[in-house]
């Protein structure tokens, strides 16, 4: 398991893009321990229970949903955006598709086997599935696709999901080995056969992302690789609704697709995503009623409640933490009492109740409680609290790290790296007030643009960094495995040896309760022991939804996904 | 008022006619000859331009008024801070976003101006806010000015080749993003008040030299200026003592009206990490978090927006008055 | 007339030059920024990266890339830009005629609004007309657009609309009248400010001039002279700032359509840079810099024909 994983996102309102989470799975939707619930049972629940003032858009059988931001591209090969990956959901059909409660289920695939050593899926396809110029969908056009993807003419930035995962991707992708090696093949028409390098506990999840769809061959070649999926009329598609309009920065129209093969799964027949960037101007859209579904400020979640406008909250799967440079030995950042003294001063209660006030919740691990353990147990609720905030313990353990070092207060002069948000600054307003109050000590904040701080973060220079982490797929190794010695994503440059063995040991272990064991003792050095970074919150995501939405899928793994009306 | 006793310092002729044929009561006159020291007198004090200007400056009671309240401001912005009893930067997030008058949960001392999103006193931050954000005005509106006015004059008055290659200069800078520029000065300057002024200056300054440029061109061509040509007065003279002087009206507009535009443009370097570190605070940050919150809490918009626009009414009317005083043709 | 129509030939030579020089310059600028178009966070694995790189020639050298980028240029292909894939000619040809609608509409407003209050300001000067113009243009320059969008949709648009029931002012979007009036409004109002007020001033010295005078004494008419020898003359200034005002207008356009959701061009002007996306950043840089090198040339030709005096040429006999 060498998939390379994520990301540090960019703050809600940001125009940066942010990358896609890919997986999911769990039975259970209640996400974590907020008031909320899953987002189509709330959803439903406001139009039964209560009617607010909000009614929602006037046109009938349509719902107006805001995206914030455009999304860059419709082309399943290139894209590595949330906002792309939200559309594609509505607009293709896959092998497995997520249910409203992220569990995969069979969409194109009608029957699967799966081999004894869990590396061959074999799977039926349905028959009846057409594309929008007319083709049957097949499964030469997954072949299309992954052979596509993993090619470098392509250039596709999230290629390594699949040419890391199937049998003989990397040779593939470095065109050592013909494409036609690659591990899918399709036995006839409608039987695929997709082979991967080593089992997967994740494969179906894999089969519902976006780089594991089809792609019609005759579409793409006629409409050409470079402008394939930049407009409406520059796409082929075969899913629950087709794309009818597409007004760049402005809007994207889908209406339900008349030949998909299970129209009951469409919540409405128009669905309008509008791509609005400013807060203002959404709460304002939303009270004039020409949306229907909103992202809220924390601040405007006060206004909401004030007006009586309804709102939902869930926890999106991203944990923001802070990052500390290991390298930096006169700032005493290579001493563990010092980092962990800095992370655990910070009161996350207060910080998620005063400040972030978007249904984010106090960080106890690494890895959110939205993610899935062994035996179909969140992965958190099993391995319990690994990090918590107490500000006796915070200032003993800075103090012991100070005389170990030999170094005073005065002496270290830290700074911390954060987005140039405001919402992010405010924030690490907040930290260098807590770390005045606890520790004594004056911290500067050093706001950068997003892609300045990435640039900053990737070459060492910075003492401190608060950033964020989104899962690439449903499982505890896409956080745990980030800050081994040798992963590019080690911006901190932390090194430790019983770490690196623990995760090396679980990418091979075979029985999940014993693999869950080593990861749980990565967790607590990387996080609590050693802190090379100290977790603060698990963030969260609110929403404003009028009277008339019904049937609308929001977790971490699709957001405004209007393609459960039947589960 | 005013002006008219200006005119009356000017002395009564000394010469007086005399008969020149002497035919008539040439008893009555005297012929006292021409008095080589009288005619060379000038007919009023020498009064220098600056000095000329201050003293109509100071008979304005709308200057006087403006000036009181700009001094207000600056010791208010010294002092202040320094007898609140909150500091600028002490949080109380239990208490955030309290209207004015708003007793503190903790002290039990009044908030005057309420507080933010991070419960900080706004009366504190404002006042703080204030020395930042007019430091910045003016250190800045003063350097545009001054290079603007040199780029502008030296442009406009040698006019063919040098004007043409001065302005496709001034284009060029003018066209690259701004953006860009800040960013990459990011990469080599620490953040801080220098930062600041040097990120504004870098492109500020173009405006008021295309303005003084245009100016100096429509002027260059009327006769007093072809009068201290022809009598050899050097360019660098004609500029600064002829031609500034008939543009300086222009001039002062142009600064007052830039000096609101600093305040937001210090904002945004700010916020992209070039500008004053936080917790600090100035009228610019302040104003880009009120306005995210001002249908909930209109009075953090309002206070911060009521000190903007005094503090640019009081610069305005002063901008009027000093053209006013300065403007050549006034003075008699 | 033979002179002036060579003026403009060289002028027009020279902004070609300019525009070169500019995108040149912008061109290695853009290449310092931190960081590169494609990370958005995570490691991408090194042979991913050189494939990106070498689809959009990111692996040549700098300056090769420069002199491809020109050739191309003159040829009408500005490349594609790098998260989308989009054709930069496609997505300025798509976004600009909204921008140019704001653009005007602002412009125009400004302008003509501008001139006419720093007009009346002057002419009755100390009057309530001079003191009203003069706040309407300390608003104007104190209340930046991104603060006056926000009250303007709010209030008109939002709170307006809910109490007459009648959406007068369109929340968002650019489509028909309705929401064709606050943005240009909100763009526009620190820029008639501006010009109002050197309108005001300007007009005030024409005023006391003698020539002024001489007109008053012969018998002319208030209105004659005001509108044929007073304004003419003082609206100097005014031209000569109509080139930075477009400048202003054109990339302060942003924010406001940032509040009031319009799709426009400005949008991409911030973005591009934010992302690194270098095809982009170059285009609009051309594109801005060829409209605002203009700006300047029809300004200085303007001033020939209102000020016969300026000699454009700078040749003297």
């Amino acid at each position: 398991m060498k998939m390379k994983k994520i990301l540090a996102m960019a703050l809600a309102s940001a125009m940066v893009l942010s990358l896609g989470a890919c997986g999911s799975s769990g039975a259970d939707s209640s996400a974590s321990g907020t008031d909320s619930s899953a987002a189509s049972d709330g959803a439903s629940e406001s139009t039964e229970t209560t009617s607010t003032a909000f009614p929602g858009t006037a046109e009938e059988d349509t719902y107006v949903v805001d995206l914030r931001a455009e999304p860059p591209e419709l082309n399943s090969i290139l894209t590595n955006d949330v906002a792309s990956g939200d559309i594609l959901r509505m607009v293709i059909s896959g092998l497995y598709r997520l249910d409203a409660n992220d569990t995969p289920q069979p969409d194109l695939a009608e029957e699967t086997q799966v081999s004894d050593d869990g590396r061959v899926y074999t799977m039926k396809l349905r028959q009846d599935a057409k594309w929008s110029n007319g083709e049957p969908v097949t499964a030469h056009d997954f072949v299309f696709s992954y052979q596509t993807i993993c090619s470098k003419e392509a250039a596709s930035s999230y290629a390594f999901i699949v040419y890391d995962n199937l049998l003989n991707g990397n040779e593939v992708y470095e065109g050592t080995k013909d494409p036609s090696e690659l591990g899918v093949k399709a036995i006839d028409d409608y039987t695929l056969e997709v082979t991967f390098e080593n089992p997967i506990p994740y494969a179906l999840h894999l089969f519902s992302f976006a780089s594991y769809y089809p792609m019609n061959q005759k579409g793409y070649e006629e409409i050409g690789a470079d402008a394939y999926g930049d407009d409406a009329d520059k796409i082929v598609t075969n899913g629950a609704y087709t794309i009818s309009e597409w007004v760049h920065n402005d809007h994207i129209t889908l209406t339900a697709n008349p030949d998909y093969y299970a129209p009951e799964r469409c919540a409405a027949g128009t669905v309008r995503y509008t791509m609005m960037n400013d807060a203002n101007t959404r709460m304002n859209a939303f009270q004039g009623g020409q949306v229907d579904c909103i992202n809220v400020t924390a601040d405007q979640t006060e206004q909401a409640k004030k007006l009586g406008i309804h709102t939902e909250n869930y926890v999106d799967n991203g944990n923001w933490y802070i990052q500390f440079n290991t390298q930096k030995t006169d700032k005493g950042l290579d001493n563990a009492n010092i980092r962990r003294g800095l992370g655990m001063a910070i009161n996350t209660e207060s910080l998620c109740n005063d400040i972030l006030k978007d249904g984010s919740v106090p960080a106890t691990g690494l890895v959110p409680t939205t993610i899935a353990g062994a035996n179909g147990e969140k992965y958190r609720d099993a391995v319990g609290d690994v990090v918590s905030y107490n500000a006796e313990e915070a200032k003993k353990a800075f103090e012991q790290g100070l005389q170990e070092t030999g170094l005073s207060a005065e002496d270290l002069n830290l700074s911390i790296l954060c987005d140039d948000q405001t919402n992010a600054q405010r924030t690490a307003e907040f930290y260098q007030a807590q770390w005045k109050e606890v520790l004594g000590i004056d911290v500067e904040i050093t706001p950068q643009p997003f892609k300045s701080r990435l640039a900053s973060m990737d070459s060492g220079d910075f003492d401190m960094v608060y950033a964020g982490w989104s899962p690439d797929y449903n499982d505890p190794m896409t956080f745990l495995d980030m800050f081994t010695t040798t992963n590019g994503n080690n911006y901190g440059k932390f090194s430790n040896e019983e770490y690196d063995n623990l995760i090396a040991s679980a990418m091979v272990e075979g029985d999940a309760a014993a693999r869950q064991d080593l990861l749980a003792q990565a967790e607590k050095i990387v996080a609590y022991d050693e802190a090379a970074i100290y977790p603060l919150y698990f963030s969260g995501v609110t929403y404003a939804v009028s009277d008339k939405v019904q049937n609308m899928t929001r977790t971490g793994f699709q957001e405004f996904d209007f393609t459960d009306a039947a589960d | 008022m005013a002006k008219k006793k200006q005119l009356q310092t000017v002395q009564a002729p000394k010469y007086a006619p005399y008969d020149v044929s002497g035919k008539i009561g040439g008893d009555a006159f005297e012929v006292i000859g021409s008095d080589a020291a009288s005619m060379e007198a000038i007919a009023r004090p020498s009064i220098s331009f600056m000095k000329d200007a201050w003293n109509r400056i100071r008979k304005s009671k709308v200057a006087i008024v403006c000036m009181t309240i700009l001094a207000l401001i600056i010791l208010g912005a010294i002092f202040l801070p320094m007898v609140c009893p909150f500091g600028y930067e002490q949080q109380n997030v239990a208490f955030q976003n309290k209207p004015i008058m708003s007793p503190d949960s903790v002290t039990g001392q009044m908030h005057i101006f309420g507080t933010d999103n991070l419960g900080r006193d706004v009366f504190a931050r404002v006042w703080y806010g204030a020395r930042i954000s007019l430091t910045i005005a003016i250190a800045v509106a003063l350097i545009d000015c001054f290079v603007g006015v040199i780029y502008g004059g030296i442009s406009g008055y040698f006019g063919g080749a040098v004007d043409t290659v001065m302005m496709r200069i001034l284009e060029i800078i003018s066209g690259i993003p701004y953006l860009i520029i800040v960013i990459l000065l990011m990469t080599v300057m620490d953040r801080g008040l220098g930062t600041i002024i040097v990120a504004y200056s870098l492109t500020g300054w173009t405006g008021m030299a295309r303005l003084v440029r245009g100016q100096v061109v429509s002027l260059k061509e009327q006769e007093f200026v072809i009068a201290a040509k022809s009598m050899g007065a050097s360019p660098a003279r004609i500029i600064g003592k002829h031609l500034v002087p008939n543009v300086l009206s222009v001039i002062i507009v142009n600064i007052t009206l830039d000096i609101p535009n600093v305040i937001f443009t210090e904002a945004f370097l700010s916020m992209l990490g070039l500008g004053i570190a936080p917790p600090q605070s100035s009228w610019g940050m302040m104003a880009n978090t009120a306005i995210q919150v001002f249908q909930m809490y209109p009075t953090q918009l309002i206070v911060v927006a009521l000190f903007i626009c005094v503090t640019m009414l009081s610069f305005n009317l002063l901008g009027d008055q000093l053209r006013d005083a300065f403007d050549p043709k006034l003075r008699r | 007339m033979a002179n002036q129509l060579r003026y403009i030939l060289k002028r027009i030579i020279y902004s070609f030059i300019t525009i070169l020089v500019l995108t040149s310059v912008t061109f290695l600028l853009m290449q310092l920024l931190p960081g590169d178009p494609f990370t958005g966070g995570k490691d991408i694995p090194d042979s991913v990266m050189e494939a990106l790189k070498a689809k959009y020639g990111l692996d040549k050298p700098v300056l090769q890339q420069l002199v491809m980028y020109i050739g191309n240029a003159l040829h009408g292909d500005f490349g594609i830009s790098i998260p989308d894939g989009r054709e930069v000619t496609d997505i300025i040809r798509q976004a600009f005629p909204v921008s140019f609608d704001l653009g005007i509409r602002s412009l125009l407003f400004a302008f003509i609004m501008g001139i006419l209050l720093g007009i009346v300001a002057a002419v009755k000067r100390g009057t309530a007309w001079d003191s009203g113009a003069m706040f309407l243009a300390l608003i104007g320059v104190s209340v930046p657009s991104f603060i006056m969008g926000a009250l303007l949709q709010y209030f008109l648009a939002l709170k307006l609309g809910q109490a007459t029931g009648n959406q007068f002012f369109a929340i968002v979007g650019w489509t028909d009248w309705h929401s064709k009036l606050l943005p240009p409004f909100a763009l526009a109002f620190g820029s008639m400010a501006t010009v109002s007020r050197l309108m005001r001033t300007s007009m005030l010295d024409v005023l006391s001039q003698d020539y002024i005078k001489t007109a008053k004494a012969k018998g002319l008419s208030q209105r004659q002279i005001i509108w044929r020898h007073a304004v003419r003359n003082a609206i100097m200034p005014v031209v000569t700032v109509m080139g930075p005002l477009v400048a202003a207008i054109l990339t302060g356009a942003f924010v406001v359509e940032n509040i009031f959701a319009i799709p426009g061009l400005g949008k991409y002007f911030v973005t591009s840079v934010q992302t690194n996306n270098y095809t982009l950043i170059a285009g609009t840089t051309v594109f801005y810099g060829t409209f605002l090198i203009l700006a300047n040339l029809v300004v200085d030709i303007i001033y020939g024909l209102i000020d016969p005096r300026i000699k454009l040429t700078g040749r003297k006999e």
